[in-house]
């Protein structure tokens, strides 16, 4: 009688093994962030608090020449890859299953699949088979292309979600199609837009394979940088300028997907 | 402007872009694995198989060919690897995917960001928080001195690169069977309920095979990145314990064998292919979308 | 409360279908006072009884009462139906029913025993789910098998039920057919088939009805009464459409907010409803102050449309009121009269064919027999 009653959706024991799963994923984590405040000079012996690692970052002059890199190649990728997945999200959304839309988005999802060293050798290759050499230019281009699927993902959806009934009342209501995208299309779609471009943005952040490989002598990215540190030995700092990239990395896809949240609420 | 016209040119720039800076440089690094390693990295004439030959054979003192296992060991190694990261992957994956869809709409949105999150954090840093627990000196030989039990070496062993992975790759298991696993009609497992079926038989008989085009999809999704993975055996393999992604860049970098590297990079891109094409037409045989 | 003798039945393997021994019957007592109507079987023994079932969700202010009080029994091969407006709390009874929430007070006893605690997988009640909740992957015949195959019954046993149920629900050659390509009027029949395959004790009906269209769900209400008939089950259907409740039930309870008003036969329902509410859900009904028509005050008087007539001079055999014509609406058969009585009352009469020689802002006489009208104490 005073048995709990049954529910199918609590199923015994799920709730713990998620609490450990999601332990697993974020106690590491906290571990680097805790010890990038460690006073000692022993990455991992706690010796009381202090922000003395983050100031020697601040002044490292190749953390700052790495992290500018790291800016000037994540901006530029985020503002290419974006205009590239709002025009082929414009162009696919139309698209029949098994027409030639069909490639494209195929071709746009395949950095998705490939693993990232292929991407990285493959590019490498090309940019000295083509001897194209454009000092971050040639970071740039790899970034991108690695960006777009990220980018334009959450404009597909939108466009999904969306539906065409708006547009068709704005021709209705003697709108042109150009109108009708600068008018409704667009301002419907700029929420996803911005927050497909903050993912990219952060895809490129998110990169250190590719760009070790393609990198020269004074392209140094900052996963590069930290990973060249890290040959080194484990270090304090290491985990200060860690702390740094994983904070913006988590602040940026925040701002991303409460944009994408947004405009899932609005319709 | 007609309509045709107008996707054509919306779609052209994207895919100029991705065959430009995609598909031709794979092509290419094909065509490099059949030439001859250049003296400085880089590559030169004739076309020759050496690459693949290298992955199979060694010659010996006398110039014979020999058999050698060596590198074929290292790609069983990786394959294994990643096959050992998706199966703990979905034995993980599986059951929190299913918690996740059970969850009132607004915990579920909670639980979705907790589990996206870790996948914008910069891979590097996420695998060298392993190191810091799992080193020596680390957290983990701290804490079992602390209470008083004998450490160990935790780095540099097979067993921290698969943990690295499937540390790494676990969101791409969870997502894709969340997304199946959300979108199933919960009259359906009453339902089942109904018919007499407990939890267990439910699970098994109703929200596997509902699962299961979710739990393809995310194998393949953490299959492909694992196999060439490069982070997890460098840092948490010490360098020592390769994987194909370690040995194919080190082919770029101090070996200097470009042809050798792009050889390999081949061979993992039509494995992967050759899977990704298996499972799509067997799923596509099989279950039909909802 | 009526308790059964046969307890001990296995209900996990109810495989056959019971028989009810004359012996063990009582008189079936709701809570109306109404006697029971005889169907065309005799089903005297009490199946299911509500016992004071009561279901709250939250705690202190935010406290929500879904269902108070409910109180009836249901007896064996019987249509019985839990008719109300949406948010009526007939689901919720249903789902108790079934076993998917579980009351906060009273007992549901099935055969005497109460089962108000236990998991739907061993109750021996099947629900026919409004959304059909077919399972996707499984093709006919395994959705229909699913439930045997769980109660461990023999292949061949399986083979022959699952053959038999098909041919009983007219969908013999459809076997092998995925459950996905299937229109929703076959899908429906599909689970009505795998809900009576175990041959539970009952089966529940969550609007069954109501995916259809018209033409469709008039071929298969007579459907159900049909199935009902043959298989000599227990029925509880769900539903927020009168005229459905009336056509097939034996017996139906009128819920609202949360409570059960009457409990009845369809005759008695309609013809002596007793709550203002009823009057109004069941059919059309007026409404009419019994002051207004020279009664006691406080009462309120309910008489169907169709027993109105309208003229134009008033007539002193019988009960009348005098309204002012608002509206005339055609329906075909019938018009609808519309009109507002002194103190603003409403008051509607349906009269055969077209209407002549009245319009809009006239001045009628709306007059029914004595018989005909309805004292409700409320």
């Amino acid at each position: 009688m005073s048995s709990k009653p049954f529910d199918w959706k609590a199923t015994p024991g799920l709730s713990t093994l998620s609490w450990v799963v999601y332990l697993f994923l974020y106690a590491p984590l906290l571990v680097i962030i805790i010890y990038s405040f460690n006073a000692g000079r022993q990455a991992t012996l706690w010796e009381g608090f202090s922000l003395d690692w983050y100031a020697k970052v601040f002044h490292n002059r190749d953390i700052g020449i790495a992290l500018s890199n790291s800016l000037i190649v994540a901006v530029a990728a985020m503002i290419l890859s974006t205009m590239l997945a709002v025009t082929a999200a414009l162009g696919l959304r139309h698209a029949r299953a098994g027409g030639g839309g069909q490639i494209t988005l195929g071709l746009i999802l395949m950095p998705l699949v490939v693993p990232e060293i292929v991407v990285a050798v493959a590019t490498l290759v090309f940019f000295s088979g083509i001897g194209l050499k454009l000092g971050l230019g040639n970071l740039i281009i790899a970034h991108t292309v690695f960006c777009v699927p990220f980018a334009y993902l959450p404009i597909q959806a939108r466009l999904t979600d969306m539906g065409s009934a708006v547009e068709d009342a704005a021709r209705d209501l003697y709108s042109n199609e150009w109108q009708v995208f600068r008018r409704v299309t667009l301002p419907l779609l700029l929420p996803a837009i911005l927050s497909g471009a903050m993912l990219a943005f952060a895809s490129s952040l998110d990169d250190f394979l590719i760009s070790m490989l393609l990198a020269d002598a004074g392209q140094t990215t900052l996963p590069v940088y930290i990973y060249g540190m890290l040959r080194l030995g484990v270090s304090p700092e290491i985990n200060a300028v860690s702390t740094l990239l994983l904070a913006s990395s988590v602040v940026i896809v925040l701002v991303a997907l409460r944009m994408q949240g947004m405009t899932k609420r609005k319709s | 402007m007609n309509a045709r016209l107008t996707t054509i040119l919306l779609r052209s720039p994207v895919l100029v872009t991705m065959v430009l800076f995609m598909l031709a440089p794979m092509a290419l690094a094909v065509v490099y694995s059949f030439m001859t390693n250049g003296a400085y990295g880089g590559v030169r004439m004739p076309f020759t198989a050496l690459a693949y030959r290298q992955l199979l054979f060694q010659e010996d003192f006398d110039g014979n060919l020999v058999f050698s296992t060596g590198y074929l060991a290292i790609l069983w190694r990786s394959v294994l690897l990643a096959a050992l990261t998706v199966v703990a992957s979905l034995a993980i994956g599986l059951p929190l995917a299913w918690y996740m869809a059970c969850s009132s709409p607004a915990k579920r949105a909670r639980l979705l960001l907790l589990i996206t999150l870790p996948f914008w954090i910069n891979t590097l840093i996420r695998t060298y928080c392993w190191v810091l627990i799992l080193r020596d000196e680390g957290l983990l030989n701290g804490g079992l001195r602390y209470f008083g039990l004998a450490g160990g070496h935790f780095l540099y062993n097979d067993f921290a690169i698969l943990l690295g992975m499937i540390y790494t790759y676990l969101p791409f298991m969870v997502l894709p069977i969340y997304a199946v696993l959300e979108r199933v009609d919960g009259d359906v497992i009453e339902a089942s309920h109904d018919l007499y079926a407990d939890r267990w038989s439910t699970f098994r008989r109703i929200v596997w095979p509902l699962a299961m085009p979710g739990a393809i999809a995310g194998s393949l999704l953490v299959f492909a990145p694992a196999l060439g993975s490069f982070l997890a055996p460098d840092l948490l393999g010490g360098g020592r314990r390769l994987m194909i992604g370690s040995l194919i860049q080190l082919q770029f970098t101090s070996s200097r064998n470009w042809p050798f590297g792009a050889a390999l990079a081949s061979v993992v891109s039509v494995a992967i292919l050759a899977v990704l094409f298996v499972v799509v037409r067997r799923s596509f045989n099989k279950v039909p979308a909802r | 409360m009526h308790a059964h003798t046969n307890k001990s039945a296995s209900y996990r393997g109810h495989l056959t279908v019971n028989v009810a021994s004359p012996d063990q019957t009582r008189q079936d007592q709701t809570r109306t006072g109404s006697q029971p109507a005889a169907g065309p079987q005799a089903r005297d023994a009490v199946l299911l009884g509500i016992d004071h079932v009561g279901k709250r969700f939250g705690f202190g202010e935010g406290q929500i009462t879904a269902l108070d009080d409910a109180r009836f029994e249901i007896s064996d091969n019987e249509f019985f139906t839990l008719l109300g407006p949406s948010g009526c709390g007939k689901t919720t009874l249903l789902r108790i029913i079934a076993g998917f929430e579980h009351p906060t007070e009273g007992r549901v006893l099935l055969d005497g025993r109460d089962i108000g605690h236990e998991p739907p997988f061993k109750r021996p009640v099947n629900t026919m789910f409004q959304s059909y909740a077919l399972f996707p992957h499984l093709n006919v015949r395994k959705n229909i098998a699913y439930g045997l195959e769980m109660l461990r019954w023999k292949p061949a046993d399986i083979k022959r039920r699952v053959d038999e149920v098909l041919e009983l629900v007219q969908m013999p050659a459809f076997a092998d057919r995925r459950t996905t390509q299937m229109s929703g009027g076959q899908q429906q029949r599909i689970a009505l088939a795998r809900a009576l395959a175990p041959r539970p004790r009952v089966l529940l009906l969550d609007e069954p009805l109501s995916a259809l269209d018209l033409k469709l769900r008039k071929a298969m209400q007579s459907e159900l009464k049909r199935l009902q008939r043959e298989t000599s089950l227990t029925f509880v259907m769900v539903t927020h459409d009168q005229e459905e409740a009336l056509a097939l039930s034996d017996r139906i309870a009128v819920m609202n907010k949360g409570k059960v008003l009457q409990v009845g036969t369809p005759e008695e329902i309609y013809a002596r409803p007793k709550t203002c509410f009823v009057a109004d859900f069941i059919g059309e009904a007026n409404l009419i102050p019994a002051g207004l028509v020279g009664l006691a005050d406080g009462h309120t008087i309910s008489i169907r449309t169709e027993h109105i007539s309208v003229r134009s001079r008033p007539a002193t055999t019988r009960r009348s009121v005098e309204a002012i014509v608002t509206a005339l609406t055609f329906l075909g058969a019938d018009t609808l009269i519309e009109a507002r009585c002194a103190g603003d009352v409403p008051i509607k009469a349906r009269v055969r064919g077209a209407v002549s020689g009245l319009a809009v802002g006239d001045r009628a006489d709306f007059a029914w027999d004595h018989s005909s009208e309805w004292l409700l104490s409320e």
